[in-house]
Parts: C-alpha cells; sequence; structure tokens
C-alpha cells in the first residue's frame, strides 16, 4: 500500500509538516531500536532481505479485484524481525522503497520511507516485548518455535498491519481530507487478512532460513510459488480488466444501432456506483450496480431499428413492445454467471415504487436494491439530456424534480443517496448524441415524469401517492 | 474410449499396489517409531488435497495432494535402507489415504477422476523409487546427514521431486489427448503454458516440508503447503476469469441470434468449426482462442442493420453489404480496446483469398478460416445430413483458390470426414 497523493484539499504545508513529524518518529523509532536491542549481527541476512525488499518493490502489482493483494515487501520486513532484529527491520523496511523512485512521486516515497522503517522498527520492538526469541536459538523444537517466534511473529504482524492503516490514514487525512476514522477501518479491514497470511509465510521462511539451516536460499523455495501465485493474480487481473471492457462491447453494440443513446449507459453506470458508494453497499454490490447501470438498455437491441429512431412517437403497441426490453435483457444476459447479480438491476430498472412500474409491478422495498439505484441513476441521467422538447435540466433541476419523484415514483432513500452523492461529485459529462429525441420515443422511455405533462407545463407534478397506501 | 483410457492408470497403479503390498509383507517392515504422526498428518494432507482439486477440460489436477504425497516420499521417516520397501510404505500410505478421499468424493455425489488420481499415486510412487532406490547412499539417507551444507539439499530435493511431478503432468496430457483426440505435442504443449506454474510451486512445496521437518515435525505440513494453496487459489482465480470471459463472448455472438438477425446457434457452430479446422491447421493455443473468439463474433455488425438479411446468412449477400457488416462488427470489437487482433480478422472475413494471390496482400490465416467456415455453415444451414454437407462443399470448391484458401477448405474435408466416421 502505498500513497498516491491527489490535488484535491490543500496538499501544501500540512502535507509537508506531518511528513515531517513522520521522519521524526522514524527516526526515534530507529534509536529506540537500537537502544533496546542492539545493532543487526547478521548483516548478509540484511543485504538478502533488503535487496529482496528493493525487488519486490520495483514489480508493479495490478491486482484489480482479485479481492487479495499480495505484497512480496511484507514478507520481508516480517521475516526480518526475527532474523536481523528491529533495528535490521527498520533498515530493510527503508531499503525496500528505494525500488519505488522513479514510479512514485518525491514527496510520497518520503513518507514511504518514514513508514517503513516505522514499520519494520516498532513492530520489531513489539516481538521483543511479546517474548519473540531476538537472537539465535538455544533449543529446536516445534513448541519452542511456535510459541517463541511464530506467536510473537503474529503479534508483531498485527502492529505493522496497524501502523500501516494509521499512517497512510493520516496522510490521507492531511493530503485529500479523507475521514481519518474510517479510512482506518477500511484500511485494516481490507488488508487484515493478507497479513495474517505474510506472517504465515514469513515464519516459514524464517524456520527455513536458520533453524532448518537453509539459509538465504530459502527464500527462493518460499518465493517461487509467491511469484507463481503473483503472476496468476497479474493474468487475472488483466483478463478481469479486458473482460470489463468486453462488457462495454455489447454497449457499444446499442450505440451503434441507436446513436442517440451514446454515452447514457456509461452515464447511468458512474452514477449508479456513485449511489452505491453513498449507500454504503459492500462493494461487490457497487460493482453490480455499475454493470447494471452499463447494460441497463441492452434490452432495447430486440427492437426493429425503425422504433428506436429518435424522432418516432412511439404507438400504444409499440410502448407495449418497448417494455418487454427489461425481460429481454435477462434473457441476453442468461449464462454469463458473474452477472447474476446485475442482472437483477437490470430486470428491474423499471419498476417503481409505488408499484406502477414494469415487467412486474413490484412495489416499494419488494423491488430488489440493485433495481432502485438503476431506475434513479437512469431517471436523473435522462433529465440531463436535452430533448427535442425540452432543453437539458442542470444538476440542482434534475435533483430537484427527483426529489419531488421520491416514494412515488423513486425510493426516497435512494434519492437522498443521490443528492448526497451529486454534493460531492461533478455532474457525469454527456457527450453530444447527435438529434435530441423526441419525448415519447424510445430513446425517451426512461424519462422519470410522464411525457403528458411536459407540453401542459415545466412544472414538476409528482405522481399521486395514493397508490402507495391502498 | 473415456472407459479405456480411466483403466490404463488405473491398472498401471493397480500393478503398483499390489508391488508394494507383496514387498511389503515379504519384509516385514513397519514405519519408523516417532515418525508415525507425520506420517498420519501427510495422510491427511493428501486426503484432503484431493478435495481441492482444480479442473480444466476434463483433467483434474489436486496440487495440494500431490505435494504432500511428494513430501512422504522424500522423507526419512520410513524403513531407511530396506530395499523397496520404504516404496512400499509410501505407495502404500498414499494409495490409502486417496480411496478415503475418493470415497467421500463418491459419497458425496462428486466426479471421481479416478485415473487423475491414479497418475497422482504413480507420481509418488516414481518420486519414492528416486529417493529411496536410487544411488548409495540413497537421497534420503544423504539428506540425513549433517555434513552436507542444507542448501545443497534443498536442491537435490527439489530434483529428486521434478521427474514425479513432470510424470503426473505428462499422464494426464496424455489421457487428455486421447479422449478429446487431440495431437499428443499439442496437448502437453498446452498443459506446459498453462500449469507451468503450479508445477514450479508443487515443486518446492515437498522439499519445504523434508527441510523443516527437523525443526516444526508434522506442523511442518500445513504451514509448508501454505505458499502452495494460495498459488493453486490464485491460478484457479485466472481459470475462472478466463471462462467467464469466454461467457461474456457467446453471449454477444448470441445478441443477433436473439434479436432475429441470425439464424439460432449459428455463431457457436462456426466457432466450433473454425476451432477444429485450426487445430488441424497446427494452431498454437493462443491463436486457437483468437479464432474461437473472432468467429463467436464474426456476425455482430448485423446488429447495426436496419433490415435483417433472410436467414442471416452473410454469404448470400452483396460483397458491399458483407464488408459494411464486416467493418461494423470490426467497430464494436475493437471499442473494447483489448480484442484489437479479433477486430482485426473480422475486417479481413470477406476478402476473397484471391486478394492474397493476386495483390500478395497479407490476409490474416483466422480470417481465412471464418471465411470457410462461415459460408460452410450458411449453406448448410447447420444441418449435419450427408447430402447437406456434400452440396455445400461443392459449392465452396467452386471457389477453392478464388474466394476460399485451399488449405483451410483441405482441412475442414479432414474435420468433416473424421466427424462423419465418428457419428
Amino acid at each position: 500500500m502505498k500513497v498516491n497523493a491527489s490535488s484535491k484539499g490543500r496538499p501544501g504545508t500540512s502535507t509537508d509538516l506531518v511528513i515531517g513529524a513522520v521522519w521524526a518518529v522514524a527516526l526515534l523509532t530507529v534509536a529506540w531500536t537500537i537502544v533496546a536491542a542492539g545493532l543487526p549481527e547478521r548483516w548478509l541476512a540484511v543485504c538478502v532481505l533488503g535487496a529482496l525488499g528493493l525487488l519486490s518493490k520495483g514489480i508493479p502489482k495490478r491486482f484489480v479485484r482479485s479481492g487479495i493483494t499480495l505484497t512480496l515487501s511484507s514478507i520481508v520486513l516480517l521475516t526480518a524481525i526475527p532474523l536481523v532484529g528491529p533495528a535490521g527491520a527498520a533498515l530493510v523496511g527503508a531499503v525496500s522503497v528505494v525500488g519505488q523512485i522513479g514510479r512514485t512521486r518525491r514527496q510520497a516515497l518520503v513518507f514511504n520511507m518514514a513508514m517503513h522503517a516505522i514499520m519494520g522498527g516498532l513492530s520489531g520492538l513489539a516481538y521483543l516485548w511479546a517474548g519473540g526469541a531476538p537472537g539465535p536459538l538455544q533449543n529446536i523444537n516445534p513448541m519452542s518455535l511456535l510459541l517463541d517466534v511464530g506467536l510473537p511473529l503474529l503479534i508483531a504482524d498485527l502492529v505493522q498491519c496497524l501502523i500501516n492503516a494509521v499512517l497512510l490514514a493520516l496522510i490521507l487525512r492531511v493530503s485529500t481530507g479523507t475521514p481519518f476514522g474510517a479510512q482506518v477501518r477500511f484500511l485494516v479491514g481490507s488488508t487484515g487478512a493478507g497479513y495474517i497470511g505474510y506472517g504465515l509465510l514469513s515464519f516459514l521462511l524464517f524456520v527455513l532460513w536458520v533453524p532448518a539451516g537453509v539459509g538465504p536460499f530459502g527464500t527462493v523455495l518460499i518465493l517461487a510459488p509467491l511469484l507463481v501465485a503473483r503472476w496468476a493474480l497479474g493474468q487475472y487481473s488483466e483478463e478481469m480488466q479486458a473482460h470489463n471492457r468486453t462488457l462495454t462491447a455489447l454497449v457499444a453494440a446499442i450505440e451503434i444501432k441507436s446513436p442517440s443513446l451514446t454515452g447514457h449507459s456509461a452515464a447511468v453506470a458512474t452514477v449508479s456506483g456513485w449511489i452505491g458508494d453513498e449507500l454504503h453497499l459492500p462493494s461487490a454490490d457497487v460493482e453490480a450496480a455499475e454493470t447494471a447501470g452499463m447494460l441497463h438498455d441492452i434490452g432495447l437491441l430486440g427492437l426493429p431499428s425503425e422504433l428506436l429512431r429518435p424522432d418516432h412517437v412511439l404507438t400504444p403497441a409499440e410502448a407495449d413492445l418497448l417494455k418487454e426490453h427489461s425481460g429481454a435483457a435477462a434473457r441476453m444476459l442468461a449464462g454469463i454467471s458473474f452477472l447474476d447479480r446485475a442482472v437483477v438491476g437490470v430486470v428491474n430498472h423499471h419498476e417503481r415504487f409505488d408499484g406502477t412500474g414494469y415487467p412486474a409491478g413490484l412495489l416499494a422495498e419488494g423491488i430488489p436494491l440493485i433495481g432502485r439505484v438503476v431506475a434513479v441513476a437512469d431517471g436523473f441521467v435522462a433529465l440531463l439530456s436535452p430533448r427535442l422538447d425540452r432543453p437539458a435540466f442542470t444538476t440542482a433541476q434534475a435533483l430537484e424534480v427527483m426529489q419531488a419523484l421520491g416514494r412515488s415514483a423513486y425510493d426516497p432513500v435512494v434519492v437522498s443517496a443521490l443528492a448526497r452523492a451529486m454534493s460531492r461529485h461533478e455532474a457525469p459529462s454527456l457527450p453530444d448524441a447527435g438529434s435530441p429525441a423526441v419525448v415519447g420515443s424510445a430513446v425517451a422511455h426512461d424519462e422519470p415524469v410522464p411525457f403528458t405533462t411536459w407540453g401542459v407545463s415545466r412544472e414538476v407534478e409528482p405522481a399521486p401517492t395514493d397508490v402507495v397506501h391502498q | 474410449m473415456n472407459r479405456r483410457r480411466v483403466n490404463l492408470t488405473a491398472v498401471a497403479a493397480a500393478v503398483v499396489i499390489c508391488c508394494a503390498m507383496w514387498s511389503y509383507l515379504a519384509a516385514g517392515a513397519s514405519i519408523a517409531p516417532g515418525m508415525l504422526l507425520f506420517t498420519v498428518v501427510a495422510g491427511l494432507a493428501i486426503t484432503l488435497g484431493e478435495g481441492i482439486r482444480t479442473t480444466l477440460d476434463n483433467s483434474s489436477s489436486a496440487p495440494i495432494s500431490l505435494a504432500a504425497g511428494i513430501a512422504l516420499a522424500m522423507a526419512p521417516v520410513l524403513s531407511v535402507g530396506e530395499f523397496m520397501v520404504a516404496t512400499a510404505d509410501v505407495v502404500l500410505v498414499t494409495g490409502a489415504a486417496m480411496m478415503v478421499a475418493g470415497a467421500a468424493r463418491v459419497l458425496a455425489g462428486r466426479r471421481l477422476a479416478l485415473g487423475d488420481m491414479m497418475a497422482r499415486l504413480l507420481a509418488v510412487a516414481l518420486t519414492s523409487v528416486l529417493a529411496h532406490d536410487v544411488g548409495n547412499p540413497n537421497q534420503v539417507v544423504w539428506t540425513s546427514n549433517p555434513a552436507h551444507p542444507r542448501w545443497l539439499v534443498a536442491m537435490a530435493l527439489v530434483a529428486t521431486a521434478i521427474p514425479g511431478v513432470a510424470l503426473e503432468a505428462a499422464l494426464r496430457a496424455w489421457s487428455r489427448a486421447r479422449a478429446a483426440h487431440l495431437p499428443l505435442p499439442f496437448v502437453l504443449r498446452e498443459e506446459f503454458a498453462s500449469g507451468g506454474g503450479l508445477a514450479l510451486a508443487v515443486v518446492t512445496a515437498g522439499p519445504i516440508i523434508v527441510l523443516t521437518r527437523p525443526a516444526l515435525g508434522a506442523v511442518g505440513i500445513p504451514l509448508s503447503l501454505g505458499p502452495l494453496v494460495l498459488a493453486q487459489f490464485a491460478v484457479r482465480r485466472h481459470a475462472a476469469v478466463r471462462s467467464t470471459y469466454r461467457q461474456t463472448i457467446a453471449a454477444l455472438s448470441r445478441l443477433t441470434d436473439l434479436t432475429g438477425y441470425t439464424a439460432s446457434g449459428h455463431a457457436a457452430r462456426v466457432a466450433d468449426l473454425s476451432v477444429r479446422v485450426g487445430r488441424e491447421l497446427t494452431m498454437g493455443t493462443e491463436e486457437l482462442t483468437r479464432l474461437e473468439y473472432a468467429a463467436l463474433l464474426h456476425d455482430l455488425g448485423q446488429i447495426a442493420l436496419r433490415v435483417p438479411i433472410p436467414q442471416g446468412a452473410t454469404v448470400l449477400a452483396a460483397p458491399s453489404d458483407q464488408q459494411r457488416i464486416a467493418d461494423d462488427g470490426a467497430r464494436i470489437v475493437r471499442g473494447t480496446g483489448v480484442l484489437d487482433d479479433v477486430a482485426h480478422t473480422l475486417e479481413f472475413q470477406t476478402t476473397p483469398y484471391r486478394q492474397v494471390r493476386e495483390f500478395g496482400e497479407n490476409l490474416p490465416r483466422n480470417a481465412r478460416v471464418i471465411k470457410v467456415v462461415n459460408a460452410f455453415d450458411d449453406l448448410t444451414e447447420g444441418s449435419p445430413a450427408k447430402d447437406a454437407v456434400a452440396a455445400a462443399m461443392e459449392r465452396i470448391h467452386l471457389g477453392l483458390g478464388y474466394e476460399y484458401d485451399p488449405a483451410v477448405v483441405d482441412a475442414l474435408q479432414t474435420v468433416l470426414t473424421r466427424r462423419a466416421s465418428t457419428v
């Protein structure tokens, strides 16, 4: 985990101050480790571990959406604790950051170096405090190894995870204004399981190195399978990205068939994701909401091209045909097992909160949440698009309409999440899609307000609410 | 066919088990005292490891079980020094552990895959023979000598583990080649490309267990298998995303079916036949995957048509229309930004072969295959009936060399002849 300070907020002096403070803490930590445990004795091991840390930092890790991260440098840092003591660990930590030169901004590099030194030093002290054996072991048997090395190493491991989370959250708080407590919880939650794995692996590496007497060659035995895992995860995330890009081809197919829809799906996807974040949905659900937003109108491909012309007002019979598009989408996406969750959102994105929607006419909480999210995003983005008979709404106007429709057409909870999201983000950009669609056309089928009201006045008329309380 | 294949490996394993029984009984040897716990834990790891399989194309591997078996074969825990007896112990313990796992699988209603399991048993037996019965002193005794530097011992252990792991991979490739009627060198190459990384992890896991045994004893077994578990998990995730990717491409290919542009199942049939033809032309795995994707997506461009072509049969459409469809499809695919080579193939899928001959144009081989197979499927309308196939091939032969690549048409003919003889 490393810092990527963005330009938001005030990155200037306060960030520099914090980095200075972190460096002061780092130097104090190193002094403390030397006083408490002395300088490292195995300089060869320090060199080998430092080199490994340096190399592992040099390999970029891009395990997008893989669910696990594999940071070889964490294993190296933990192994250093029983092998070369707290001072050695601090040194290995600082050295391993050198591998980032040229890949990371200088400010982040300086911070990361101090952070890794603190992580190595303090967790090394925690190891000693927990009764960890400092130097060569007297008697080697499974029990003493587990109690005198394994257990203290696990504690050092947890300390390291915590320091990492706290320091990162601190710098993010100062440079980008991310809330501190939430960020710490997020970081511990997302890296905690990985750290337990690192603890076990570094214990194994230590056992191979010292008690089993294999020495530095042990790293080859341990790291070979880890590199395989790393390679497979790298391949995995590349294919995952390729896969996601390929999904957009489905959307491109609609846009080739109906150019007036260009950009609509991408915008609905973005807004759906924002709403999901605001509702604090689990990340898998947020992703599903995004995908559902991307694919929500895929069923339109089943309509004859004539009906998709932006200037064609649908007859009632044609409108009935149009209503089949959410069900048609489910048939098209069937068989893509990982889309199961997103398909729920696609199928239900025209259900209305008051039960007047289609295809099933579900009511209120009976509509799956992801369907309610995509519905709100879809309606909101539709308002931001210009129509032949009205100009595009501004974000504020569109939000007002959506809020007025909360409880009748839309879930008010989701609408207020939309409002919160829009206070944080710029409105999604919609490319110029050529001639605007006429209200009542297939392209404009997602207009939140029944189109008959548009010709009369620009005022918003919420749908009658008594339907809800029947 | 399939049944006979399973039997061959299983029979070999049965012979090994019988030999083990015989030498065990003849010598009356047994597990060295104090090593019982290690043996039991290793057996347990084999049993549990059999439950964590990675299945690819009907061939399943269980790296954890194999690694634990190899560790058992190389660890100095069994009756050291008795000729073949230690190997008998190893084979019997491993075989028993696998039997338990197999019984559990049958009871749970999961696929047994006896052949693959026996391939692992043979690999363990081979490792044991190499460790106990080759050289003087043999590897196990040599390893136990504290005078040898441990890093050298580590290397020797890795070297001993390699042949067994290679044997297992080769046996699996061999049975897969037989089941799918594929040439063995092709499957071996594929096996190496897809499973090579995991095999590397297996080769190191056994030695780690042996090396940490003096310090950690039986505790070292689950701990040492940790990196391997991680590697297997990662490889499985990779395999899973590959298959969802395929699902997505297949769903894309069905779009034109569902929207009434093309005959149902056309794209899937063209893809299947194209891959067979591609194999006949000795294409590599990567090229075959691209060919399959391009074949699945070759009619995608029809989605942009205002009026569907009758039956979606592009072979009957005017050349300019064919090219427009191809270009629209390529445009959609290019938009993904990741399938550029597939888009390239799609652009050229209607180009007649004579452009190559006359103008020296560089026509992708994939595009030539798809052109021929697409024409074949449009003309037969997917019917496997003998006269439909003959009529279609006759028509394709009319365009030989002018419209179609003769080498591809020959390969198609070979594939069709083989298909006719097996059905």
